[in-house]
């Protein structure tokens, strides 16, 4: 790697899979193996995705640091660089600079604690790394309970993963969708789940916050909504956390773009628990 | 000046303005732009020659718009940029209480013993429209009368095509895109400027000469028919470009092809803003 | 070393020179009204008699936009370029204020990822500052901690002595090598005008305490004041980009199907757009909530971070703004607000 901060690593495409109609999983590797080896980051972190031509994106590694050899990203298509990542093929070369930020605080703060997460559309993507990170390491953490949902059945990510974690005895999932969210337009074929908002849903679900854990990421909204019913249910708002999502440019600290107060979303963060969230002046 | 304090803080009591736009002085020789809401800061408001901003570009940003009715100091240059908003359609005419103000000329921003030249072609010394008309009515001049053509442009259409390129190269290589010309600008209200869109970038970003060149070009031509002559932008560009030769010269290009100058007229739209089915132009049929 | 002299002519010759040896070199030159710092070319009108430049010396070490990679896009996949950093800087013209933007800007560029298109250019730079003759109703260094005969962040000072010219005062190791490599462009003797220097710190008086300022500005984030501050603000960049210590930037690729280039570009946390999220949400939707985080950043945050205010008093901000918002006025209705000056 040169001295230059801005270079990034080429990564070949591995393998796509569409989640949603405007949503992609990328997997990537590294085209130099000597990368390969020496990479690695911890659940939490992002990145930032060269579409040579059209610039950088930044997402968060979607994929668990305990499996090693690749890393996945997940992204909507919403503008000129997602776009362009929208287009290409297996084999093709995406750009990646990173890993950056900080990271959930694992094993500080999760060892031996019953873990839940929340998480709504899109939001399920930076929080499945530190699901798999978790399940890869299962016995080292008391429950497991995640609610997720989506306002349609078409908007649920990571589908095939939310069936395996369903069918695990040592998983407790809680799928929801908003109302009216089930109509076979949207592609479904029967709900087994719950239909409702993902702040209700958690509310009811009878999931305890004592000696307990909460990961939270979704729209906004959901997260405003979801905070106050986790201090309700006993969770404290050190052990609750959120990654936020800010426009970031850089990733290292320079261009000022993700500056929110004194915190850098990108090097501060993006990572911050309840208590940290509630410091912040409100123009995230 | 006491007549106009008297005046905007009788419009407050009587609750017929939300908040006026005017004029406050900063020393003897330089005002600035100030928004009053409370009938006794009306005593702060003045007009003299030093009173180069026009207030008009304040009447699109978006809390400016949220009040219901809202008085605006302005002199002639500035009332043709409230028509001409007015004529596209930016809010309704009854929305503003034009207090036109009678005026015999702003200094020259940059040496202000001289007069600003856009005030020796100025046709509206005394307000063509307005609410209330303050300040003695000035006498007639030239320009009143007949066409007169702007200095700065009279001079530099003598240079040849070549030396025209070379100085433009030379003037765009300072520009550094802080978009002060485009944010002091009346006209420039797009909620989304074409430099701010991305998919595709139509124009360069950056501050080399491609994206100069597009830049102030671009916006030329955005302005062409439209522009109304106050001059604004070549004031506030930090790197002192000589912005108006390329919009002066887009406004006598639409003047001898369209018979049109903006901001006069209320009932008439700027003409590369508007289709009319018995357009001469047949290309877009 | 005995007393070295420059006079106006040999530093015109002498920058001259340097443009012509390869070394990129940084003077004030004046065009249409006003002076502005530019890298030198054979037929700069440089010139000395000026106040202040209306830009800073921030762009030979920061430029408006610089390359840092390059590409090449094939059957294979993509061949990525590094930029080298290499080439020597030579600054002169900058007063003081300019010069002690670099250390600040060292801070943020140095923060834990080393950037080196900031980092390297600075180890190769030489910067001779010109102590200030003059202050005008916008200049506040002094109240800054700053002056305006300081030495912070140069090599060289020049101190007026004469309408003619200079007597060097060599701050630094590199400052000393400048003298002896160039030392035939300097005198041991110039005639003295009695009348400078002109200008000293009690010419400039303070006019606040920061540490005043910052405790209203960390205490009073949703105070109406700020709206009155910024009410005649037009969210342009003009003050963002005249400013020494004004660092944020862009980062996009140019590119046809085949290669393309990536580019740090200006840019700025007081244009409407800066925040805008993929999501449309903008953060920062208001003129006076970006005008906020503009003073917030320099005054407050940066001390946060850094210990220092990322400002130096030059007043070039003020002095840009068309909408007439002045940057010390700005600070003084916030110490007054604070209750003390």
């Amino acid at each position: 790697m040169s001295d230059n901060v801005y270079m990034p690593y080429l990564m070949k495409i591995t393998d796509i899979r569409d989640e949603t109609p405007d949503t992609r999983t990328y997997r990537l590797e590294f085209t130099n193996s000597e990368d390969a080896d020496k990479f690695s980051f911890k659940a939490g972190q992002f990145g930032l995705y060269s579409a040579f031509g059209g610039g950088e994106s930044t997402f968060c590694v979607a994929s668990s640091p305990t499996r090693k050899g690749y890393i996945e990203c997940t992204f909507r298509v919403m503008g000129r660089v997602t776009t362009q990542l929208r287009d290409m093929n297996v084999g093709d070369i995406v750009g990646f600079r990173g890993p950056y930020g900080n990271f959930f605080p694992i094993e500080e703060k999760f060892y031996g604690k019953n873990i839940t997460f929340i998480a709504g559309g899109i939001g399920l993507a930076p929080v499945r790394c530190v699901i798999w990170n978790i399940l890869d390491l299962r016995d080292k953490f008391k429950e497991v309970n995640i609610v997720y949902g989506a306002r349609t059945f078409q908007d649920l990510v990571y589908k095939d993963e939310i069936k395996e974690w369903e069918d695990r005895k040592d998983v407790n999932l809680v799928k929801t969708l908003d109302p009216g969210g089930d109509k076979a337009e949207y592609g479904c074929s029967g709900w087994n789940g719950k239909m409702g908002f993902v702040p209700t849903v958690l509310k009811e679900s009878g999931i305890k916050g004592d000696d307990g854990v909460a990961v939270v990421c979704g729209p906004p909204i959901m997260i405003k909504l979801t905070l106050p019913v986790l201090k309700e249910l006993g969770f404290a708002e050190e052990n609750t956390f959120t990654t936020l999502e800010n426009k970031m440019k850089c990733g290292i600290g320079k261009c000022g773009r993700c500056n929110v107060g004194s915190f850098y979303v990108c090097k501060h963060g993006p990572v911050l628990s309840a208590a940290e969230l509630a410091q912040l002046p409100d123009e995230y | 000046m006491e007549q106009l304090q008297k005046k905007v803080q009788e419009l407050l009591n009587n609750k017929e303005v939300d908040i006026v736009i005017g004029y406050t002085a900063i020393s003897e020789t330089e005002t600035k732009p100030i928004f009053v809401k409370k009938p006794e800061d009306a005593s702060k408001l003045v007009f003299n020659a030093y009173c180069y901003n026009n207030l008009a570009t304040y009447l699109t940003r978006k809390d400016i718009k949220a009040f219901n009715k809202i008085g605006i100091v302005a002199k002639g240059c500035d009332i043709r940029a409230i028509i001409n908003l007015i004529t596209e359609n930016q809010f309704k005419r009854e929305k503003v209480l034009i207090i036109g103000m009678s005026c015999e000329g702003v200094t020259d921003p940059r040496n202000t013993d001289k007069k600003s030249i856009k005030c020796d072609v100025c046709k509206v010394h005394n307000p063509h429209i307005a609410d209330i008309v303050m300040g003695e009515k000035v006498a007639e001049t030239i320009a009143m009368k007949e066409k007169i053509h702007h200095a700065d442009l009279e001079e530099f259409n003598k240079k040849t095509r070549e030396e025209k390129w070379q100085f433009w190269k030379e003037q765009f290589s300072k520009c550094i895109r802080c978009y002060a010309c485009r944010q002091a600008c009346p006209m420039c209200y797009c909620n989304r400027c074409i430099v701010d869109l991305n998919t595709p970038q139509w124009i360069d970003t950056r501050s080399n000469p491609k994206g100069a060149f597009s830049w102030n070009l671009v916006r030329a031509y955005h302005l062409s028919g439209r522009c109304i002559d106050c001059g604004e932008c070549e004031r506030v560009c930090p790197v002192n470009i000589p912005l108006m030769l390329l919009n002066r010269t887009l406004q006598e290009e639409v003047q001898r092809s369209f018979d049109f100058e903006a901001g006069y007229d209320l009932e008439a739209s700027p003409p590369l803003t508007v289709f009319e089915k018995d357009d001469e132009e047949n290309f877009i049929r | 070393m005995a007393d070295l002299y420059l006079t106006h002519e040999k530093a015109v010759q002498m920058l001259k020179d340097i443009a012509q040896k390869g070394i990129e070199a940084f003077g004030p030159v004046q065009k249409d009204g006003s002076h502005l710092i530019e890298k030198i070319t054979e037929s700069s009108p440089i010139d000395f008699n000026y106040f202040i430049t209306n830009n800073s010396i921030k762009e030979a070490l920061f430029p408006r936009y610089e390359k840092i990679l390059s590409y090449k896009i094939n059957q294979e996949g993509v061949e990525v370029e590094d930029v080298a950093v290499d080439k020597s800087i030579v600054i002169m013209g900058g007063h003081p204020c300019d010069a002690a933007s670099i250390p600040l800007m060292e801070k943020l560029f140095g923060w834990d990822f080393k950037d080196k298109f900031f980092l390297q250019r600075r180890e190769n730079t030489t910067i001779i500052t010109l102590a200030c003759e003059e202050a005008d109703k916008d200049c506040f260094c002094t109240s800054l901690g700053y002056s305006p005969r300081g030495e912070i962040g140069s090599d060289i000072l020049l101190e007026r002595v004469s309408d003619q010219g200079w007597k060097l005062k060599l701050l630094t190791d590199k400052g000393k090598e400048f003298a002896k490599t160039y030392e035939s462009y300097f005198q041991s003797s110039l005639d003295i005008d009695k009348q400078y220097p002109k200008l000293s710190d009690q010419d400039v008086p303070v006019q606040f305490d920061p540490k005043v300022v910052k405790k209203w500005i960390d205490t009073h984030f949703e105070d109406p004041l700020w709206e009155e501050i910024a009410s005649n603000c037009w969210s342009c960049a003009a003050c963002t980009y005249v400013c020494p210590t004004c660092h944020c930037f862009d980062i996009t690729d140019d590119a046809t199907m085949w290669s393309g280039i990536r580019t740090k570009n200006w840019d700025a946390c007081t244009l409407p757009y800066f925040t805008l999220h993929a999501s449309q949400h903008n953060p920062r939707e208001q003129h006076f909530q970006r005008y906020r985080q503009r003073i917030n950043h320099k005054y407050s945050i940066y001390v946060n971070l850094f210990n220092a205010i990322s400002c130096t008093g030059c007043g070039r901000c003020s002095r840009a703004c068309g909408a007439k918002v002045n940057i010390l006025e700005a600070i003084k209705m916030i110490a007054s607000a604070a209750g003390g000056k």
